[in-house]
């Protein structure tokens, strides 16, 4: 997360970005995996790093539509940043024009363990988190000098049929969110992802939960999440409007805010004991690219669309 | 988003009275700042053959950010 204040929020950067090539952002853990043209593709370039083939590839690569690369680096920090660009430029350069425009074969089909798409007809909701503390008498922003001060951002999806479903409920008066959706918030995006890459809750760890819906439209509930030791866990409370109109949805807010306590695998250096966190979750149309990243638990798709599993 | 009342706050020991502070102030508190968006001006693309047709196309070199875990999403 550090490259994106570090490097790309930098002038010099974005202008080389914007103006000599086609910038592109992936995930490695389908990327390194998936068993198609577009993974054939990647490791013809990854093969040419530096990167040990049986772990992690990830880093900065720069590369010819052909595959052949041009630069790599994994170092945080503009200036190195910078040099390996230009010096990929340079390469680039030298190249011959049979080498740049080049005719690019069928994509072929998708491998489907390693590669989601938004279902026809769903919909998208922004899931922000951020790490807070009590200053001044409010809940603000941690410091800028503090580890995980940044905002994390995953997203939240649903299929058509699910938006009818909380439709139905709505127009029925209200209740309980259904449970499907109670776990998959529980489970895929109440988590601290601030830091790196969260694991999902288990079911089990789910100890309380509770979160209805109007016949406005207004949620309300909270929760308490706790792993068997009890050395990771989140308890916090739900407020928020949910809105269906002609089986889609035309709003879907929530502000969470709890205490969260623990670090996991990839999210170490949390604060010690149980600290401030919030979510706030906003439906987005999913025109950007960026709204369209599927959702960091739908690694296991079986279990994202029915977390009861 | 007209939500969360200081009774809620309290109900999980956040804090004991928050009167000045609004809803959406927050909201705002938690959702990206302009810095930190900052690097979305960019035009990300999120599928690296569609990127790789595009180099093909307007004759430039592909820059790809590959991380575990979606560069532009999960952290």
């Amino acid at each position: 997360m550090a490259d994106r204040l570090l490097v790309f929020a930098n002038p010099e950067v974005q202008k080389l970005l914007k103006e000599e090539f086609v910038a592109v952002a992936a995930d490695d853990w389908y990327q390194r995996r998936r068993k198609d043209e577009t993974g054939k593709f990647f490791w013809k370039v990854a093969s040419q790093g530096p990167r040990n083939p049986n772990a992690t590839q990830q880093g900065h690569y720069v590369f010819t539509a052909k595959g052949k690369l041009l630069g790599f680096n994994n170092n945080r920090g503009p200036e190195r940043r910078l040099a390996m660009m230009n010096d990929a430029l340079k390469k680039w350069r030298a190249l011959p024009d049979s080498e740049k425009k080049v005719k690019i074969p069928a994509k072929g089909k998708s491998d489907g363990r390693y590669h989601h798409e938004l279902p026809g007809g769903g919909q998208i909701v922004k899931v922000y988190t951020r790490c807070l503390e009590e200053r001044e008498g409010r809940l603000q922003k941690l410091a800028e000098d503090k580890v995980g001060n940044q905002a994390a951002v995953d997203h939240l999806w649903f299929q058509k049929s699910e938006v009818e479903e909380l439709g139905k409920l709505i127009a029925d008066g209200g209740g309980e969110i259904p449970e499907w959706l109670a776990l998959r918030m529980a489970r895929f995006h109440l988590r601290d992802n601030t830091r790196g890459e969260p694991r999902d809750w288990k079911k089990e760890e789910i100890k309380k939960w509770s979160l209805k819906v109007d016949a406005k439209g207004r949620m309300s509930g909270d929760f308490l999440i706790d792993s068997p030791d009890g050395k990771l866990g989140y308890q916090g409370k739900i407020e928020g409007k949910l809105a269906v109109e002609k089986d889609r949805l035309s709003k879907f807010e929530l502000l969470i805010v709890g205490k969260h306590w623990g670090s996991g695998t990839y999210t170490g250096g949390a604060r010690p004991g149980r600290t401030p966190i919030g979510h706030v979750f906003r439906l987005t149309d999913g025109k950007k690219e960026s709204d369209q990243i599927p959702p960091q638990g739908i690694r296991w798709a079986d279990g994202y669309w029915d977390p009861r599993r | 988003m007209n939500i969360l009342k200081k009774t809620v706050l309290a109900g999980i020991g956040l804090m004991a009275i928050q009167p000045l502070l609004s809803d959406e102030a927050l909201v705002k508190e938690i959702l990206p700042s302009k810095t930190e968006s900052a690097w979305l001006s960019i035009d990300w693309k999120t599928d690296l053959w569609s990127a790789r047709e595009e180099a093909a196309r307007s004759g430039k070199p592909i820059y790809l950010w590959e991380m575990d875990g979606h560069p532009l999403g999960c952290v």
